[in-house]
C-alpha cells in the first residue's frame, strides 16, 4: 500500500481542519470532482482507490491524501484513518462494494456520516445503517427530467 | 430443507450431486450460459440463468422463506450481496457463502452472514491438524466455532496419567465425552484411570479451548 501526501508551498498557509479528515473512497470522475471542491475550501481529504493512475486525475494542485489500497479490506481504511473522518464518500464504480464497504465502516467503526453512491433501489435496505445518506444518479437524472418536462408545461 | 444454490462451477455441481441424493429440494442459480448448461446437462435439472446479484432474477422463482441459500461465486463482495438479498428480501433463513479471502470470514460472520466459507482457512486447519500436531489435537466445531470437539493424545509425562477422573480438578464448562483405547470406545465414570495414548474427545465452548489443553498437557 502506498500513502502519498502532496505537499506544495501552498499548504503552509492552509488552515486544514486536521481533526476531521473528509473521506472519500472511489477516486471517479464524481468522487474527484467532491474532493478537489473539499480541497478548494480549505477541508483536509483523503482519497482511496485501487488504481494507482487515478490520482493523477487529481491533478498536482491537490493538497489532500490519497491512499492507494482495496477500501472493501480493514487495512486499508485503517491507512486512511476512517475513525478520524468527518464524513465518508463511498463512490467506487461498483454499488455492490459501496454496500459492503459502508455496512463494514459502520459495523466496526460506529460512523454515522456515511454518503453512498447507489444505482439500484432494490438494494437499499442491505445497507445495515439507515441514516445512511443515498445518492443515486439514476434517480437524479429521472427527477431533473421529470422538472424540464414541467417547465416545457408552464 | 429447501435450498438455493447461486453461482459456482464444479464446486455447484457436487453440491447438486449431493442434494439430490439427499433428496434435498433446490433451485440453481447460474449467470454464466456455459456453466449453466453444463450443471443443466449433467444433473438433468433446470438451471436459472440470469444476473445473481439482482433482485429481479429472483422474484420470478417464488423462493420466499427458503431454508437455505448457498452462494458460491469467484467474488466475495458478490456472494455477500447476494445472501443478504435473498435474507432480507425473501426471509431465506441460513446464508452460506464461499470466501476468497480468509480474512472476510470473521468479517462476513459480523456483517450477518451466517456461515462464510474459506478454503484456504480449512486447508490451514486440516494441514495443522494432519501436520505433527496430529499426535496431540485435532479440533471439530460446530455452530459457526461456537462449540468444539477437542481429541487429545495423552503422553507418558502428562500430570493426569494414572489418576481417576474423580481425582481431578478438570476445569468448568468442559465434558470429556469419551476416551478411544486400543480400538475400543469408553464412556468415562468417575473411576475411570487416564493411560498413555488415551485419546480423549472433550465437548467445551471454543474460548475454553486453551485452558482445557493446557490442563490436560501439564506434565508430572
Amino acid at each position: 500500500m502506498i500513502h502519498i501526501r502532496k505537499k506544495t508551498s501552498k499548504d503552509k498557509n492552509k488552515k486544514y481542519q486536521r481533526g476531521h479528515v473528509h473521506l472519500i473512497i472511489g477516486a471517479s470522475r464524481f468522487g474527484t470532482r467532491v474532493a478537489l471542491r473539499y480541497a478548494k475550501a480549505g477541508l483536509y481529504v483523503t482519497v482511496v482507490d485501487m488504481d494507482k493512475k487515478s490520482q493523477y486525475k487529481l491533478g498536482d494542485n491537490f493538497l489532500g491524501s490519497f491512499v492507494l489500497g482495496d477500501a472493501t479490506k480493514l487495512s486499508t481504511l485503517e491507512e486512511a484513518n476512517v475513525s478520524r473522518a468527518k464524513t465518508i464518500l463511498i463512490v467506487t464504480d461498483n454499488e455492490d462494494t459501496n454496500i459492503f464497504i459502508a455496512n463494514l465502516i459502520y459495523t466496526k467503526y460506529h460512523k454515522n456520516n456515511i454518503i453512498v453512491r447507489l444505482d439500484d433501489e432494490d438494494k437499499y435496505n442491505l445497507l445495515i445503517n439507515k441514516d445512511v445518506k443515498i445518492v443515486n444518479p439514476f434517480m437524479t437524472s429521472i427527477i431533473q427530467f421529470v422538472n424540464f418536462e414541467k417547465e416545457d408545461e408552464k | 430443507m429447501r435450498a438455493i444454490i447461486v453461482g459456482g462451477d464444479t464446486n455447484a455441481d457436487y453440491i447438486i450431486k449431493t442434494f439430490i441424493k439427499n433428496h434435498i429440494p433446490f433451485i440453481v442459480v447460474n449467470e454464466d450460459k456455459k456453466i449453466a448448461e453444463y450443471i443443466s446437462k449433467r444433473n438433468h435439472i433446470e438451471v436459472y440463468c440470469n444476473a445473481t446479484n439482482k433482485l429481479y432474477t429472483y422474484k420470478e422463482l417464488a423462493i420466499e422463506n427458503y431454508d437455505l441459500v448457498v452462494a458460491l461465486e469467484n467474488d466475495d463482495i458478490k456472494n455477500y450481496i447476494i445472501v443478504m438479498m435473498l435474507k432480507k428480501h425473501f426471509n431465506v433463513k441460513k446464508a452460506i457463502c464461499t470466501v476468497q479471502d480468509p480474512d472476510n470470514v470473521s468479517i462476513f460472520r459480523e456483517l450477518g452472514v451466517d456461515a462464510p466459507i474459506s478454503s484456504s482457512l480449512l486447508l490451514a486447519q486440516r494441514i495443522l491438524n494432519d501436520s505433527d500436531i496430529e499426535s496431540v489435537m485435532k479440533t471439530l466445531s460446530f455452530e459457526n466455532d461456537k462449540i468444539i470437539i477437542t481429541e487429545v493424545t495423552l503422553k507418558h509425562e502428562y500430570e493426569i496419567i494414572g489418576k481417576q477422573i474423580k481425582d481431578i480438578v478438570f476445569p468448568k464448562l468442559a465434558n470429556i465425552s469419551c476416551i478411544y483405547r486400543s480400538y475400543q470406545i469408553i464412556i468415562p465414570k468417575g473411576d475411570t484411570k487416564f493411560y498413555p495414548g488415551d485419546r480423549l474427545i472433550i465437548c467445551s465452548e471454543s474460548k475454553n479451548q486453551k485452558e482445557i489443553i493446557d490442563f490436560i498437557k501439564k506434565e508430572k
